[in-house]
């Protein structure tokens, strides 16, 4: 067959493909050539080449599949994260809120606890004041009456003398008989 | 041996008195009771009681006066007279007692009853009051 073809090359070379500068043979050469290197690449080269092509990119999609489940969890991830913390901060609003209430809860039982004993402290000094006040003046009316007692002995034991003394008991003792 | 009552003793010695058993006879009886039953120390007692149950049958009282100065025999008479009414004896024997503590007036005590109208009393009635 080739040397059909190279036949038919020389029969034609003094006319139509000549014509435009190519040469047939050199052509036909370069053909076959290029055929032969196309076999063997096809044969050899181009199924190990599409293989790993293909392998590569079957891992590219791998790691594009993985790094989008990646993404996705971490985007979950994120989510969850931003839901504690979200709640902690509740948690922690409300404790603090409570710990407000309680101290100030607190606070108010201290200042009615320091009142109450206040006016306790006051009452007690009152009574006691009350107490020493009713105590002196039953002092002052109990010396004031012996005052009074021993003044009135002295004055009527001056001015008493027997014939009055015998007057005032002559009138009492008639005065029991009535 | 069982030792008679003060009061079985009292009524004895006045029923003694009264039917006119002398006196020194009947104090020595009674003496005698008080030493047997070792109560010598209660004869005074014995004599109040006596003087009470001769005051109680309207015989005679015992009265003892207490003033500040000496009572006149006239107010001894009122004293005694007034004494007869109000206690109902027949007879009212008077023992004076001088205190000037008493300022005026007169306590009378007899066995039963007791009037104290002295000034001393009221001067502490009127401090009791305040």
């Amino acid at each position: 067959m080739t040397s059909e073809i190279l036949q038919f090359g020389s029969a034609e070379s003094g006319g139509g493909i000549s014509s435009l500068g190519l040469d047939l043979k050199a052509f036909i050469f370069q053909l076959i050539a290029f055929l032969i290197v196309l076999v063997i690449l096809s044969k050899f080269v181009f199924p190990k080449l599409v293989k790993t092509l293909e392998d590569r990119r079957q891992t590219l999609e791998k790691s594009l599949e993985q790094a989008h489940q990646t993404e996705l969890t971490l985007a979950s991830a994120e989510e969850k994260a931003k839901e504690l913390l979200h709640k902690a901060r509740s948690q922690a609003d409300a404790a603090l809120a409570d710990a407000k209430l309680e101290a100030k809860s607190m606070v108010a039982g201290a200042e009615a606890a320091a009142q109450a004993q206040a006016k306790r402290i006051l009452d007690e000094a009152q009574d006691l004041i009350k107490e020493e006040h009713d105590r002196l003046s039953d002092e002052l009316k109990k010396e004031l009456a012996g005052l009074v007692a021993t003044a009135t002995e002295r004055i009527i034991g001056e001015k008493l003398d027997s014939t009055k003394d015998s007057e005032l008991i002559g009138k009492t003792i008639k005065g029991l008989a009535k | 041996m069982i030792a008679a009552s003060r009061r079985s003793l009292a009524r004895y010695g006045a029923n003694q008195l009264l039917e006119g058993v002398k006196m020194p006879l009947v104090a020595e009886k009674l003496a005698a009771a008080l030493v047997i039953s070792e109560r010598q120390a209660s004869a005074p007692l014995l004599v109040a009681d006596i003087m009470r149950e001769l005051e109680d049958r309207g015989v005679v009282a015992r009265a003892d006066l207490a003033s500040a100065n000496a009572l006149s025999a006239r107010l001894h008479k009122q004293i005694s007279d007034y004494l007869k009414q109000a206690v109902k004896v027949d007879d009212v024997i008077l023992n004076q007692q001088i205190d000037p503590a008493l300022i005026g007036g007169v306590r009378i005590e007899t066995a039963n009853r007791s009037w104290d109208l002295t000034v001393a009393k009221k001067i502490d009635d009127m401090r009791k009051v305040f």
